[in-house]
């Protein structure tokens, strides 16, 4: 034995896992370290590293025993892109240990394949002192080959006499260990051919001699062409060929084709099987494990090369936008977004109560007002809603109901004989309250972009920017997929969830429920970039094409089947009413019927809105909370501009009221007749300029509503005493009022369509 | 790797950067596994020496100006490590199964067979085997000859 056959057989030894450079900066850092489990994306990572190509990748999936349905699905898809290949293999049932196995066995080769290299360059150096052998064994024409076969079979014999005397060393060993295979392989690398490229990960292995004369810069043979051959051979291959785990030709194999004629080191025979099973060959034995491990690098050691599919090839492609067939398709997507960063959901835009449109007045109004299911009243704020027995509605609250953990109250009104309580921030939903307690919440995820109510449903549109952690995976992926439901939120099904590679891995998300029990009606969602989502199924959304340019993309998601899409400029807000959908885009507002068909353009905005919300059918354009203009789109086709006048007050329904404090208290009784306010009443009282500085009126909290009528409450000092007056308008009149009174009127509401006031000393019936 | 780059790793090591250093010690973590599997009795024993060395290199490499000094240092290292452990062995003897080249290999002397390890498997020549042993050439060159014989095998 020569020192470079020895020196061949002692570097064909893997490395182990602890020693390679990937993992020993754990070590440096924590001597306790333990090596950490290969997870599928770690194991593809390092198989990438060792310039595996992607038919490699699958004959080392089917030689290492992965399952075969994951095998098929990687090779049914050859642009199969990263994240589906780790989604793929998680989804495999291959474990930790598996993809250390398989690891190995592409090390074991990739090792062997340098030594090889080595063995071959040293043999060229060596060789080319006879440079006629070499001509002749692999770069002359094929014929020319095919005439010398038998000096070069010659060659062969000599050449693996000694290789395979060398290799018996390892083989008695082998035998006995047929479970190890780092032992068995370096018996078949002299019958290898391998070249090295200049990058030494980078390797490129052929059998066919004649591409040993191409130079380094032609080295980088095409995987397809090399696997292709091998394909070829082995739909060819009869039951005995396949024996043949090199891919190499057998004699017969030879004449058939004269082109591939064996190199020298090609030409080992046909196995045989002896009675206790071994295989021999004719030189050196082989066992059959030997042989079976030795075939699943040998397939991948012919194959390896610089090109590498799986993740050489990421190129983004545009996927049609439809359901999802499976969390793992959600998942996928969300990956890809996830791991180029982009999370989507930025320029979101959250609801926003602003000035309540009525007639072509913009009300503000500071509070939610009182409403009442009939036995208690609620008052209602941001942050909690105090229920009160409307008997006596004086005592001590009955109950404080808080909206859930990260939210805030946005509305609150009544319906039947219960109230509901329209909740945002973290999640959105609804609360059903009756007597003073919580009936059901219903919650969906995502911050609320818009709700609206029709009889018996309320829906809600949301955005979902999922909080995504590092152990996000493809086993815990239904964590990040959108929920919503009564009580305890369920995750909703995958094919409710569209996908179509809009840059982003956050949500729309539509949800419609009962208003009476909570139950969901529809929950939906589309994943991507959202700005918007409606509460009629249409939500609106960035997405960016490959070159990284941003456009707008408006979906419906109203049916089921083919969801409705529209693609334009980038969107910065949106709105959606029942059948138009505004979509703000370049400072412009582009309005869409519900079949998403563009209806028509309104420019020249007095400013460009941040948010967008209708009123009716009424554009209302906000800045900052703040409504600064409304265009009437009762004509999509022509929108027009709505003058309106901002006003102070409290609107209920069709009815509202407004006040004026500039001289004295005026309030004016407003019902909505057919789109505009009518006055029905109004109040007027005189104040000194020093009683108007002291007055403090009541916001919606004191403001209640009856039949043709509306009461009020107020306070002022006069001089003497602090006034607290609640004064009722319209077709009826009357009036209460306290002196000194340590609270005043603190609460005017509505219940059974009586009003009464509420101060220190208790209920006042105000109108029956 | 071209010096600037050596350079480059060798400041970001000095300074803590473990990826740095790994990258360095890719350059010589063969050949060091190599020297320690089959000179030592154990793969346990192997590894962990080598990782000793890793670790006990780390952030102690400034000085070194070039990836020949950076190899050397970590060979010296190495063997100075191996060298500890083979003191220790009571005789020549495999316990576990090893690959029988490794037992073909035990039946030399301890020093003799890491001199032996390092020129085949590790590709050193006798100069550089010579530095990381602290031996003359001439020495290791005798040895690594008395070696060859024993073993059968012929340069």
């Amino acid at each position: 034995m020569t020192v470079e056959e020895m020196r061949a057989i002692m570097r064909h030894r893997v490395v182990p896992e602890d020693l390679v450079v990937q993992n020993i900066v754990e070590y440096l850092m924590d001597e306790s370290a333990q090596l950490p489990k290969l997870s599928a994306f770690a194991f593809l990572n390092r198989i990438h590293d060792l310039g595996m190509s992607a038919k490699d990748f699958t004959v080392l999936l089917e030689g290492c025993g992965a399952p075969q349905s994951a095998v098929d699905k990687i090779k049914a898809n050859p642009a199969m892109s990263l994240n589906n290949l780790v989604l793929t293999l998680e989804n495999s049932g291959l474990t930790s240990d598996d993809y250390s196995n398989m690891l190995y066995t592409a090390r074991m080769v990739f090792e062997q394949t340098l030594t090889t290299a080595d063995v071959l360059k040293q043999a060229t150096i060596d060789d080319e002192q006879d440079e006629e052998r070499i001509v002749s064994e692999l770069f002359d024409d094929v014929p020319e080959v095919a005439e010398k076969t038998d000096i070069a079979d010659g060659s062969v014999s000599e050449e693996k006499t000694s290789a395979d005397e060398k290799a018996d060393i390892e083989t008695k060993t082998s035998e006995e260990k047929a479970d190890t295979a780092e032992e068995q392989i370096p018996e078949k690398m002299p019958e290898e051919n391998a070249e090295l490229s200049g990058d030494t990960s980078t390797l490129i292995i052929s059998i066919d001699p004649k591409k040993l004369k191409q130079s380094s810069a032609e080295k980088s043979l095409s995987v397809e062409s090399l696997f292709d051959d091998n394909e070829d051979e082995k739909s060819e291959d009869d039951e005995e060929n396949k024996s043949n785990f090199y891919g190499e030709e057998t004699d017969e194999k030879t004449d058939e084709k004269d082109e591939d004629t064996e190199s020298p080191s090609e030409s080992h025979e046909e196995p045989e099987e002896t009675k206790d099973g071994e295989i021999e060959r004719k030189k050196g034995g082989y066992n059959k494990p030997a042989l079976i491990i030795s075939a699943v690098g040998a397939c991948v050691l012919l194959l390896l090369c610089a090109y590498f599919t799986f993740f050489g090839k990421t190129d983004a492609f545009v996927k049609k936008i439809s359901y999802a067939e499976d969390n793992d398709a959600i998942f996928a997507e969300v990956y890809d977004s996830y791991t180029a960063g982009n999370m989507g959901g930025g320029r979101a835009q959250a609801y926003f109560a602003g000035e309540k449109l009525f007639g072509n007045m913009l009300i503000s109004q500071s509070d939610f007002g009182i409403v009442s299911d009939g036995d208690f009243v609620y008052l209602g704020s941001k942050d909690k809603i105090t229920a009160y027995d409307d008997k006596d509605i004086s005592t001590a609250a009955k109950a404080e109901i808080a909206p859930p953990e990260n939210t805030e109250f946005v509305e609150l009104f009544q319906y039947g004989n219960s109230v509901i309580a329209v909740f945002s921030g973290k999640e959105c939903g609804f609360m059903n309250i009756k007597k003073g307690y919580v009936n059901f919440t219903v919650r969906q995820d995502g911050e609320l972009c818009d709700f609206s109510t029709d009889e018996n449903e309320i829906s809600f549109g949301s955005v979902y920017v999922p909080h995504y952690t590092h152990t996000f995976n493809s086993s815990n992926a239904d964590q990040y997929i959108p929920r919503a439901g009564r009580d305890e939120k369920t995750v909703l099904p995958a094919e409710n969830i569209l996908l179509g590679k809009t840059s982003g891995c956050s949500y729309a998300v539509w949800g419609k429920y009962s208003l009476s029990d909570g139950s969901t009606v529809l929950a939906k969602a589309a994943l991507g970039d959202p700005v918007y989502a409606g509460t009629n199924g249409i939500c609106a959304m960035n997405a960016a094409d490959k070159d990284g340019n941003v456009f707008g993309r408006i979906i419906s998601l109203l049916d089921t089947e083919e969801p409705v899409v529209t693609e334009t400029d980038m969107i910065s807000a949106a709105a959606e009413c029942a059948d138009i959908f505004a979509a703000l885009e370049n400072g412009s507002i582009k309005l869409f019927d519900a079949q998403l068909e563009e209806k028509s353009i309104r420019d020249n905005l007095p400013a460009i809105p941040d948010k967008m919300k209708f009123s009716g059918k009424v554009l209302l354009l906000g800045k900052e909370d703040s409504v600064f203009s409304s265009i009437d789109c009762a004509n999509s086709e022509a929108p027009a501009v709505l003058e309106t006048a901002k006003e102070n007050g409290v609107v209920f329904g069709d009815s509202a009221v407004i006040f004026k404090t500039d001289s004295k208290i005026e309030a004016t009784l407003l019902h909505l007749e057919n789109g505009e306010a009518k006055q029905t009443g109004s109040f007027s009282k005189s104040l000194s300029e020093s009683e108007l500085s002291t007055l403090e009126l009541g916001g919606a909290e004191t403001a209640a509503f009856g039949e043709g009528v509306c009461a009020f409450a107020f306070r002022y000092f006069d001089g003497v005493s602090v006034v607290s007056q609640c004064v009722m308008f319209g077709k009826d009149n009357s009036e209460r009022t306290l002196y000194d009174d340590r609270t005043g009127y603190t609460a005017v509401f509505n219940c059974s369509g009586s009003i009464y006031a509420v101060s220190s000393k208790g209920l006042e019936t105000v109108f029956e | 790797m071209d010096k600037k780059e050596y350079r480059q790793y060798a400041v970001q090591s000095a300074n803590g950067d473990a990826t740095a250093f790994a990258k360095l010690y890719g350059l010589i973590n063969r050949n060091m596994y190599y020297t320690a599997f089959y000179t030592m009795k154990t793969e346990k024993e192997a590894v962990s020496a080598v990782m000793e060395v890793a670790r006990e290199t780390f952030g102690t490499i400034s000085n070194l100006h070039s990836e020949q000094q950076f190899c050397t240092y970590m060979m010296k290292a190495l063997c100075a490590k191996i060298k500890t452990v083979l003191k220790r062995y009571p005789d020549n003897s495999l316990d576990d199964e090893q690959p029988e080249i490794k037992e073909l290999l035990f039946e030399l002397p301890n020093i003799e067979r890491m001199i032996a390890v390092m020129h085949i498997a590790g590709k050193f020549s006798c100069d550089d085997i010579a530095s990381f042993m602290g031996m003359t050439s001439a020495g290791v060159r005798k040895k690594l000859e008395h070696a060859e014989q024993k073993l059968g095998i012929t340069e």
